[in-house]
């Protein structure tokens, strides 16, 4: 656990410029790893003049590699791992649970299922984003879903919300079941939907995840303090001037929209959004104007490094939801047992 | 400052169909502490509960000077009065100091950093509920009598005219418990209300200008400490018998007998 000390405003500052540096570092290093490799200058350069629109210092292969397929996917990478990990900070603080992440109230079952089922009838009548589509149908309908149910008590407690959530999702992960039964041999599709991939995606993805994760992360952290200060129970941040019941709706409503975009674009990669908010806790503190830069910050870092890894460095890809855990993992028990020995010392 | 003066008007609220208090008519007016005891389940923390304006009145108002406090927005209520409630949850680990800062929310601007006074109120409530030793620790870390005071001090620290607290003192030690309802005792005198909700009779006897005895939602007596601490109204409303006894110090109640 840090001390008030480690966390003076000038500390978490330069922790969040010192997250921003490592993204970008790590995002220039993804662009020149891979099958084929292209020295970071290049890389670079190749980055500079296309921001100029003079796109003719790079060879046609090169340039084709840079802009069409790593760029495309590494943008997309960092938006859903910064918008999932931001997010799990949110309904970590709304639902006042450490467990809770962006899949809590089941708007990943919700994507998951839309998706499923526009697999398994071959759905296309939107063109390619059909998929897109449904799996954010999905989400949105199971939000919906939850809000009116947890809802009938007029305050969104975070109990309902939870029991709302869980109880939605049981009834989707049985609908998804249903659906790889009904799938036959088409059931590796949908599981390998379901287990997240960063494979393929355009610069179109990239935009649309990287917009909602801004606009998500803004909505957020207007609402910081007000989130900071329900942590202290509903009465305490009401008779403090927090409108508890409509912050609650406007955060749950703008945190489960990005997470269900992230899922519609990547599938369900877990994990991210679970710990990364407690790893980034252990250092900026509870704050949440701190901990949603941070989170973000961390959660593309987490991702983009780990489906860098699967990409470029492993001879064949590994799901990236697997991969996520298997890096992250050992790096949080380590922070974990370092904050433990620290709290005790 | 302002002053705060609550007028409750035929008030009265009901949890679904079940009456909790009934036709309540009674003022708290300023520069004084009033006590509210009464046995559990009277209605004592719905009561502060529809003076903070948190609960809506099935019947009757709560006015907070001219204006009905249901209909005053939240962020216009929170500065003019301040509730400790019995909230204990808490599970970030922030620090005794940040959450006393919470305190000074309804007075900072949205982006805006703590301005001096705002930390030199912070330090004052600090000071007021001995908690400078701990105001780096996390508050999940502390005791419930610690966690209490900072509660308590968080409210001073909001410093509103009104001052609502649910048990402020029921998990504090005699010292603290002391000192804190002498802190309330100060700030009645600097023209604030201040409404506590208390269970310990002895304590309110001691630090409280006037009392209301709730029994079953309603108002069983009213008044000033010897008024209302007699041993009929004891033993009518919480069903003990009690002697109080006159001393230098005041009245103190003996309990002598549990039914």
């Amino acid at each position: 656990m840090t001390t008030a000390a480690s966390r003076s405003p000038l500390r978490n500052g330069l922790t969040v410029a010192l997250l921003a540096a490592t993204l970008a570092g790590l995002a220039l290093a993804a662009c020149a790893l891979g099958v084929i490799s292209i020295p970071p200058g290049e890389v670079l350069r190749g980055l500079l003049d296309g921001l100029r629109g003079a796109a003719d210092s790079l060879d046609a292969t090169t340039a084709g590699i840079l802009f069409d397929v790593r760029l495309p996917r590494i943008l997309t990478c960092a938006a859903v791992g910064f918008g999932l990990a931001m997010a799990g900070a949110v309904f970590q603080g709304l639902l006042l649970n450490p467990l809770a992440d962006p899949f809590t109230l089941g708007v990943s079952s919700g994507a998951a299922f839309g998706a499923a089922l526009a697999l398994l009838l071959g759905l296309s009548f939107l063109g390619p984003p059909t998929l897109l589509v449904l799996a954010f149908a999905g989400a949105a309908l199971t939000l919906a879903a939850v809000i009116s149910l947890a809802g009938r008590d007029g305050e969104l407690s975070p109990a309902s919300l939870i029991l709302a959530g869980v109880i939605v999702s049981a009834i989707l992960s049985a609908g998804i079941s249903f659906i790889k039964y009904l799938a036959d041999e088409r059931v590796s599709v949908i599981v390998f939907w379901l287990m997240g991939s960063f494979v393929g995606r355009t610069l179109n993805d990239a935009a649309l995840a990287g917009s909602a994760a801004l606009a998500a992360f803004a909505v957020c952290l207007y609402f910081g303090r007000d989130l900071n200060i329900m942590s202290l129970g509903t009465r305490s941040a009401r008779s403090l001037g927090v409108d508890t019941g409509r912050v609650r709706l406007i955060l749950l409503v703008t945190a489960s929209l990005v997470s269900a975009v992230c899922v519609a674009v990547s599938g369900v990669i877990g994990f991210v959004g679970l710990i990364v908010p407690h790893l980034m806790r252990m250092i900026v503190g509870p704050d949440n104007r701190w901990l949603l830069p941070a989170s973000g910050l961390g959660g593309a870092i987490l991702l983009l490094l780990a489906d860098t890894v699967t990409r470029a460095l492993l001879p064949h890809e590994v799901p990236i939801g697997v991969l996520t855990a298997l890096i992250g993992g050992p790096v949080f028990c380590w922070i974990f047992s370092r904050s433990r020995r620290l709290a005790r010392g | 400052m302002d002053s705060a003066t609550f007028t409750l008007q035929d008030l009265g609220f009901a949890y679904r169909e079940t009456p909790v208090l009934d036709n309540l008519n009674l003022e708290f007016a300023p520069a004084m502490v009033h006590g509210v005891i009464g046995p559990n389940g009277s209605g004592k923390s719905t009561l502060l509960g529809l003076l903070a304006g948190l609960l809506a009145p099935t019947s009757g108002a709560v006015r907070l000077n001219v204006e009905d406090v249901s209909d005053c927005p939240p962020s216009r209520l929170a500065g003019l009065c301040a509730l400790v409630s019995q909230d204990q949850p808490l599970r970030f680990p922030f620090t005794v100091a940040e959450t006393v800062l919470m305190g000074r929310h309804p007075h900072i601007p949205r982006f805006s950093r703590p301005a001096p006074h705002d930390m030199e109120r912070v330090e004052r409530a600090l000071a007021a509920m001995d908690l400078i030793g701990l105001r780096d620790r996390a508050v999940a870390d502390l005791s419930g009598g610690e966690r209490q005071r900072t509660a308590v001090a968080r409210g001073l620290a909001q410093d509103t005219p009104a001052l609502l607290l649910d048990e402020p003192t029921s998990a504090m030690d005699i010292r603290h418990a002391m000192a804190t309802m002498e802190e309330l005792a100060r700030l009645a005198e600097t023209g604030r209300t201040v409404v506590a909700v208390l269970h310990d009779l002895n304590l309110a006897a001691r630090y409280c200008d006037n009392l209301v005895m709730l029994d079953k939602g309603a108002v069983h007596a009213y008044g000033n400490v010897s008024r209302t601490l007699t041993p009929e109204n004891i033993h009518a409303v919480f069903g003990v018998r009690a002697a109080v006894l006159e001393t230098e110090y005041g009245p103190h109640i003996a309990f002598i007998q549990g039914n």
